[in-house]
């Protein structure tokens, strides 16, 4: 551990450099910068201009982002791992927000910038892609690698749709031709039409005849169209939902806009960053909350998810048609084997519960038993008592050998054991 | 306007951005020192199994002095060891520390297999067991039910339904009644289609709930809570810390459809535990049969389970010994606060020794 730890903060160490050394030279050039554009008309937007200043960061970032990926698949455990990836993604958020900050201060010191002014400098798209990162409004991969492939299938089949349209248009111009010559009297021609139309059937629904059954193809058709017309839905219902909070976003960036224009009217000091960024989440925290608690939120969540489950579902389904003719258990039948297992389990549960009872009652009936037999020796039964009462009986004498004695059993009366 | 890009301070600026990315480095630096993250660490002993239900009992190097075990119910959603999640953070501790004999289930990481299992087979048969296992190993004919959050309801849903089993019934802000809209969980649930969300998943992944449950704070959970730790993050005891809170947030167990599609049609939509139409192995649930001792804790600042789902278990049950605790704070601050420590666990034990 030690070793190791000597290991990293010497590389540690080397990275705090290095970075300290890139962000000199980035002073060094930025000033020089300012200085050769002083007594310039710069274009409106000096959002564009602080992206040039904060695209060197960006390639800092870029650049050392592979080292930091090294080190967070190096790190075997994985609650560092993610909260390593999401502070880098948090601290990308905070210097996007930084460079939105720093001109729109210096437009709000020289009075140039108010509420309204801010929308001309506010990028929306830009700010869309903030929210949509915190928001996670990104389609999974599969998903996207899934639309891509089921389109490019269905441009297949329009492009088979066309192959089989085409031969049947060359059959009926050639046949045309061959009309003329048959109502001349060629003999020849009456047999060219009838090979041009069989040799269209042929290369076309002919094929059909020489294939496997279609039934499961044209299944997965329909079901793959149907899958595209769920997402269509899904989209729609993500971009109304993706819309609603970015405008919500932007309207609470407006109002932190208006927050700072008074905190600088009213005692003329511009706030640090982090105040800002205190200000800015806190205020997008009561803006977001505003929304979350309408009914109209809430149906419009629900019925994105909704839209999403249905698209999944499809989805499934898809994969077991493809799936079905491979050696793998499938999901439904996987299923079927759970529910029956759980079936099962709970009979036996029910059974264990019938054979605890059993044995419950069978050492109640054993200690029954004992209480019964505890009781006769307490109080004689008429059979104890009878025994008592009868005369002790005499030992006989044993015949000699070679004496055979004979005994006449007593008779019993009745009702005596 | 167009002089604004010249004008402005780029050292101050660059020197700012520097400053963040050194904190960076050095956080990420100590975040490779940590070799492991320890969780409920207070010791404890294996001592019933039923499936992937584990029922452990903590050892105590104090004699218990409340005769009476009590068994504490976690929720389905997260882990239990939140209750255990650092030495100085730790309810469990606590507890046993005022001589409480403690019991906690463990409800495993249900798999594709589990789907099927319903509420009836947790409460019924899995709790049930559990309970069980106490009173015979314990010699008590009743034991002590502690329920925390969903746990509690479940601990509620047993009571009613065998109040011999229970001495004494603590439930920790616990969802009761599911009709007030003043919490966004609660509001969002009624709007979605549980069905289909069970239909499609079959096993309900957990990630999926943890994604519903950041958005109720997106900035303060995605943002300013790590830009925070930005500072402590150079602090390795600090770092360990905030890393066992995230491991337990993320640490979310997929859940079995069938239990949570009941938990959201019947209870979140229909909130028929409260209006008596909750019926569970054939059986209706009636929360006046809940007659044993009830103590009540709700958190004032719970923006999970509000206040006013969970203070109206007091006026449905049949107790006649009824206590409502309020805690000044919040869902989380309840279990792992200092405040929790010092004054709740006593306060629990307390209510507990005199019963």
């Amino acid at each position: 551990m030690g070793k190791s730890a000597d290991k990293n903060a010497s590389v540690f160490d080397a990275w705090v450099k290095s970075q300290k050394d890139y962000f000199d030279t980035w002073t060094d050039v930025t000033e020089k910068f300012q200085q050769a554009l002083r007594g310039i008309d710069l274009a409106a937007g000096a959002t564009s201009d602080a992206a040039d200043l904060f695209g060197l960061y960006r390639h800092w970032r870029q650049t050392f982002g592979k080292y930091f990926d090294s080190v967070l698949n190096s790190n075997p455990l994985s609650a560092t791992q993610d909260t390593m990836s999401k502070l880098f993604g948090t601290a990308d958020t905070y210097v996007w927000l930084y460079e939105y900050w720093a001109p729109m201060v210096k437009a709000l010191q020289e009075r140039a910038l108010s509420g309204d002014a801010f929308k001309d400098v506010f990028d929306p798209s830009k700010y869309a892609e903030l929210l949509n990162k915190i928001f996670g409004f990104r389609a999974a991969e599969t998903l996207n690698e899934f639309v891509t492939q089921a389109s490019s299938l269905v441009e297949t089949w329009g492009a088979k749709g066309e192959l089989l349209l085409r031969p049947w248009s060359e059959a009926m111009a050639k046949n045309v031709d061959a009309l003329t010559g048959m109502a001349a009297g060629d003999a020849d021609a009456s047999m060219e039409i009838l090979h041009n139309v069989y040799a269209a059937f042929d290369s076309t629904f002919g094929k059909a005849f020489k294939i496997p059954a279609v039934g499961k193809d044209r299944e997965q058709i329909e079901l793959l169209l149907k899958t595209l017309d769920k997402y269509a839905v899904f989209l729609a219902r993500n971009t109304e939902y993706q819309h609603t909070i970015v405008s919500t976003g932007q309207r609470a960036m407006e109002k932190v806009v208006g927050a700072c224009a008074e905190k600088l009217t009213s005692n003329g000091e511009v706030a640090g960053f982090e105040d800002f960024f205190e200000l800015w989440t806190s205020v997008q925290e009561k803006e977001y909350l505003a929304l979350f608690k309408t009914e109209d939120f809430a149906r419009l969540q629900g019925s994105v998810l909704d839209a999403a489950l249905d698209v999944r579902s499809h989805f499934y389904k898809l994969m077991e048609l493809f799936l079905s003719d491979y050696p793998v258990a499938l999901r439904s039948e996987m299923d079927d084997i759970y529910k029956t297992i759980y079936t099962i389990k709970k009979s036996l549960r029910e059974l264990k519960k019938v054979g605890a009872g059993m044995i419950g009652m069978q050492q109640e009936m054993a200690s029954l038993k004992r209480r019964v037999s505890a009781m006769e020796e307490k109080q004689p039964t008429r059979r104890t008592a009878a025994k008592a009462a009868r005369p002790a009986v005499k030992k006989k004498k044993t015949a000699s050998p070679g004496k055979t004695v004979t005994r006449k059993k007593a008779g019993r009366k009745e009702g005596q054991k | 306007m167009n002089e604004t890009f010249a004008a402005f301070d780029a050292k101050r600026m660059v020197k700012e951005i520097g400053e963040l990315n050194v904190k960076l480095l050095r956080a990420a630096e100590t975040l490779t020192e940590i070799e492991e993250v320890d969780v409920g660490t207070a010791p404890k002993e294996l001592v019933f199994e039923v499936d992937k239900v584990r029922l452990y009992r903590y050892q105590s190097e104090k004699k218990a002095t409340c005769k009476t075990p009590v068994l504490m119910v976690y929720a389905l959603v997260n882990r239990y060891y939140m209750l255990d999640l650092q030495p100085d953070r730790s309810l469990v501790r606590k507890l046993l520390d005022n001589g409480i004999d403690l019991y906690i289930i463990d409800w495993g990481y249900p798999t594709p297999a589990d789907r099927y299992i319903t509420l009836d087979d947790y409460i019924n048969e899995y709790l049930s067991d559990c309970v069980d296992f106490v009173r015979e190993s314990s010699g008590s004919k009743a034991i002590n039910l502690m329920g925390i959050c969903q746990g509690g309801t479940f601990c509620t849903i047993y009571s009613s339904l065998h109040p011999k089993n229970v001495r004494n019934l603590v439930t920790l802000v616990t969802p009761i009644d599911f009709s007030p809209d003043d919490a966004l969980l609660f509001s969002w649930s009624k709007k979605m289609n549980g069905d289909r969300l069970v239909d499609t998943y079959g096993l309900v992944p957990g990630d999926l709930l943890n994604a519903g449950f950041l958005m109720l704070m997106p900035f303060t959970l995605n943002l300013t809570k790590y830009m925070g730790m930005l500072d402590a993050m150079q602090d390795k005891e600090q770092l360990l810390n905030f890393i066992r809170m995230e491991k337990w947030i993320f640490d979310s167990p997929a859940q079995a459809g069938e239990c949570l599609r009941q938990f959201l049609n019947d209870l979140y939509r229909d909130n028929k535990l409260v209006k008596g139409e909750l019926e569970l192995g054939g059986r209706k649930v009636d929360l006046k049969q809940v007659t044993m001792p009830l103590l009540n804790i709700y958190a004032v600042g719970d923006h999970i389970v509000p206040p006013s789902s969970t203070k109206p278990l007091n006026d449905l049950v049949g107790s006649k010994d009824k206590e409502l605790y309020e805690f000044k704070g919040g869902h989380i601050g309840v279990f792992v606060g200092s405040k929790s420590q010092k004054e709740l666990a006593p306060a629990i034990a307390d209510w507990l020794h005199r019963r």
